[in-house]
């Protein structure tokens, strides 16, 4: 049982490869820019240096967001179209949750990423259920956010592999047309409100 | 020889195309999803809305394709996507999209450029005989060029300033017409009369072009308009400078066909601008004046699509000319760089 794991909302591409739930390989890159360049080549040598091939994946996890739009937009635009065309299973979970389950603190866990003018947020009990939805906040908005919060923690955005498959035990099988990032934040246009059109076949 | 069949991939702007031709010249089904009717409400396209949209429609646009062609991925020998220009986060959804079939599939990658897409639709209506006369009419591109074969080019004459599609965005945008703009000038010049005064771009017989000077008037015309209390007859200025832009165009193919004249067999017309159907009539008019051949593809292959990008792959397919896994997008790359011949 081969299964693959993506994540590429931030700097870091993140591919692993477990086999029965052990870890096998991983390849990861911290990359600025052009995470285009890397990540196909990326995922191909991890399989070509355990003597796998793309068809030997069997499931596919993909990190969806909140991050850098055009990451998480790379990185799940290859899980589903590899999910669609080699017809196999796959399951998102967000960088947020991600963060949460890899920390094993017993207080609330706050989770934070942040882009500058602000922070993409969430906080999550111990036993990791959600407990603040995912939020949008400006800095100033954030602070005064944290004011009001009692006996939590600012987990580290770090990644434990192996917490990630076991939580993905827990995750329900999506369609992988319907596989999509979540932005959380709405862009400059969409504040305008005007509603949304489906597009159509020609 | 065997039959090639290509899958092509575009998604430089508001479309979402797959497509497979056979041998480059015959279309064997296409799927197309048009975001127009999201990015009217905006007024023009959003490139992070356009972007969210590949992403989400892509592998249901792949399934539709199929269908249509009652095919498998399986049964194409190449997978060739639009790697630039455009916008990037769009493209970068389709070359990924690419690569990914090309993995899986096993399948040679190829890197078409977008303007090779427009020039190859011709390729859809009669297989093209070189040396040809191509005129590129679109956004980014006003160029008259000599193509002696596949992919050799020679730039005759190019814009000095702005492409003609860009001008006719701006008159738009000067006009208050809704978005797609372009089409809507021609929309308005239909009800128009030439009425108003523009100067004549570029008055000598040099095959470039120069469409700044034109766009700066109307933009003056109207504003001067303004504010003197008139009222502006967009009808009447689309059409002046309709009339002034198209007959800008046409005069400077005729000086070019005459140039190559004995040389060349036929002029072919490619890009966005192609569309215009009073561009159209007077390239028509014109090549039956100077007795050759004229090609325009049909309004549909005029706008984005992917069977354009699987028929310029052809020939792409056949030199071997593959791209790899780390192939990247970009927003922009002038197509006829490498094939300028400096005289």
């Amino acid at each position: 049982m081969i299964s693959l794991f993506i994540d590429t909302h931030d700097k870091d591409i993140n591919i692993v490869i477990y086999k029965d739930g052990e870890i096998l390989d991983k390849n990861i890159k911290e990359s600025e820019r052009h995470h285009s360049d890397f990540i196909m080549p990326m995922l191909k040598e991890v399989l070509d240096r355990n003597n796998l091939s793309v068809h030997d994946i069997n499931e596919i996890y993909v990190v969806n967001g909140p991050g850098s739009f055009t990451g998480v937009r790379l990185g799940v635009t290859i899980a589903k179209t590899l999910a669609y065309t080699l017809n196999v299973p796959i399951k998102t979970l967000t960088s947020l949750e991600m963060f949460a389950i890899s920390n094993d603190s017993s207080e609330d866990k706050i989770v934070v990423i942040d882009d500058l003018k602000g922070v993409f947020g969430a906080k999550f009990n111990k036993d990791n259920i959600i407990v603040d939805n995912y939020f949008y906040k400006s800095n100033d908005e954030y602070k005064s956010y944290l004011e009001q919060q009692n006996n939590y923690v600012i987990v580290d955005n770090k990644i434990d592999f192996n917490k990630v498959y076991e939580f993905m035990k827990t995750k329900e099988i999506i369609n992988p047309h319907k596989v999509n990032p979540i932005y959380i934040k709405m862009i400059e246009a969409n504040k305008n409100d005007k509603g949304s059109i489906e597009p159509r076949y020609t | 020889m065997k039959d090639v069949y290509i899958l092509g991939i575009e998604s430089s702007c508001d479309e979402t195309s797959i497509s497979i031709v056979k041998n480059g010249c015959e279309e064997i089904a296409t799927t197309v999803l048009t975001q127009m009717d999201t990015h009217a409400l905006y007024g023009g396209v959003v490139p992070e809305i356009a972007s969210r949209m590949h992403t989400e429609n892509i592998t249901m646009v792949l399934e539709d394709l199929l269908k249509k062609a009652n095919m498998k991925v399986e049964d194409v020998d190449a997978i060739a996507v639009t790697y630039a220009p455009g916008l990037l986060g769009g493209l970068l959804v389709g070359v990924e999209f690419a690569k990914v079939l090309s993995l899986v599939y096993d399948k040679p990658l190829i890197a078409t450029h977008h303007i090779a897409g427009h020039i190859y639709a011709n390729n859809l209506v009669k297989k093209m005989e070189f040396p040809l006369l191509a005129l590129v009419v679109s956004g980014g591109h006003t160029e008259l060029v000599l193509m002696e074969d596949d992919y050799k080019f020679k730039i005759l004459g190019t814009t000095k300033d702005d492409a003609i599609g860009e001008c006719y965005d701006k008159v738009a945008r000067v006009l208050g017409l809704p978005y797609p703009g372009g089409p809507n000038v021609e929309k308005y010049a239909r009800e128009g009369k030439h009425t108003y005064e523009l100067p004549k771009p570029m008055d000598n017989d040099e095959l470039d072009f120069s469409f700044s000077g034109l766009k700066s008037a109307v933009i003056n015309l109207s504003h001067n308009e303004e504010q003197r209390g008139n009222v502006v007859r967009k009808e009447d200025l689309a059409k002046t400078f309709q009339d002034v832009a198209v007959d800008e165009v046409v005069r400077k193919t005729r000086l070019a066909i005459r140039k190559e004249k004995g040389n060349i067999k036929s002029l072919i017309v490619a890009g966005g601008v192609s569309a215009n159907g009073y561009l159209r009539e007077e390239l028509t008019k014109l090549c039956e004046e100077e007795g050759i051949d004229i090609s325009i593809p049909p309004l549909r292959l005029c706008t984005d699509n992917a069977t354009m990008i699987a028929c310029a792959a052809y020939p792409q397919y056949l030199k071997k000319d593959f791209a790899d896994l780390s192939l990247h997008a970009k927003s922009q790359e002038y197509f006829f760089k490498d094939s300028k011949v400096d005289e």
